[in-house]
């Protein structure tokens, strides 16, 4: 194959590499919105998302204004391993209660259920 | 094209043949919805593991209260020969935490805070079995 075709051939794998990861993130990005809906109404000037980021990772994202004015926020990573759950809140480890995985469960079920419907219907 | 959202599995459905067959953006928005579906299924099944959802979980009586002679309004009703009464409802539904059982008193526990409650209830109770009483004579 003459090195242009090659080239060029090389170019357009990238671009539609590019083009994939783009809207895979696009699509993340409104999950995260349609996911911050599952849990109620959002502080005032604050943010809500929730997402699944990978077979085994969720993560609920919430910024706020404290009592002071202050912006607050707290990311909290639920990793899901074969011998449990690990949560991560702002890089410290903590407990996940059994409530907490029941109240989780449920909001995947919903996410599910939201996003194929709002997001996939054309594909699911 | 296949269809994908052919739901019979007699024409032979497959996610992945379905995934093969699409282009672009929507295989992108494919391979993330299956993405997304394959981690709910495993995570729900850790979590079930660590956290069984309890489906269905009787009331538990408050503190105090002894729920060892705690009957349903039909055997109480059953026992007792009563007929339906609208009236028969108050405060006798099964799920009540006090004992309705005609042999034995309400059994009530010494709940400070309630006492009062309690002993209202207790005596609304007892003019109605009175009144039914009467009524069934």
């Amino acid at each position: 194959m003459p090195v242009f075709k090659k080239l060029v051939s090389s170019l357009s794998a990238q671009k539609d590499a590019q083009r994939k990861a783009e809207l895979y993130r696009k699509l993340m990005r409104h999950e995260a919105k349609i996911g911050g809906e599952l849990f109620g109404p959002v502080r005032p000037g604050g943010r809500r998302e929730f997402f699944c980021l990978d077979k085994h990772t969720w993560v609920w994202h919430e910024e706020w204004v404290d009592q002071n004015g202050q912006h607050q926020y707290a990311t909290t990573r639920y990793d899901f391993r074969p011998n449990g759950i690990v949560k991560s809140q702002n890089g410290q480890y903590r407990n996940v209660s059994h409530q907490e995985a029941r109240n989780l469960r449920g909001a995947m079920l919903m996410y599910r259920e939201r996003i194929k419907n709002e997001l996939y219907s054309f594909v699911a | 094209m296949y269809d994908i959202q052919d739901p019979n599995p007699e024409h032979g459905f497959d996610k992945y043949e379905a995934l093969r067959q699409l282009d672009g953006a929507e295989r992108t928005s494919y391979e993330r919805f299956l993405t997304v579906n394959e981690a709910v299924e495993s995570c729900l099944e850790i979590i079930d593991r660590f956290a069984p959802v309890v489906v269905e979980e009787r009331p538990k009586p408050p503190v105090g209260i002894d729920s060892s002679n705690v009957v349903s309004m039909e055997e109480y009703r059953e026992r007792r020969g009563m007929r339906q009464d609208a009236r028969s409802t108050i405060n006798m539904q099964p799920e009540s935490a006090i004992s309705m059982n005609p042999e034995n008193n309400p059994v009530i526990g010494t709940v400070d805070p309630y006492a009062n409650h309690i002993e209202g209830i207790m005596n609304r109770v007892d003019q109605i079995r009175e009144q039914q009483m009467r009524e069934a004579a």
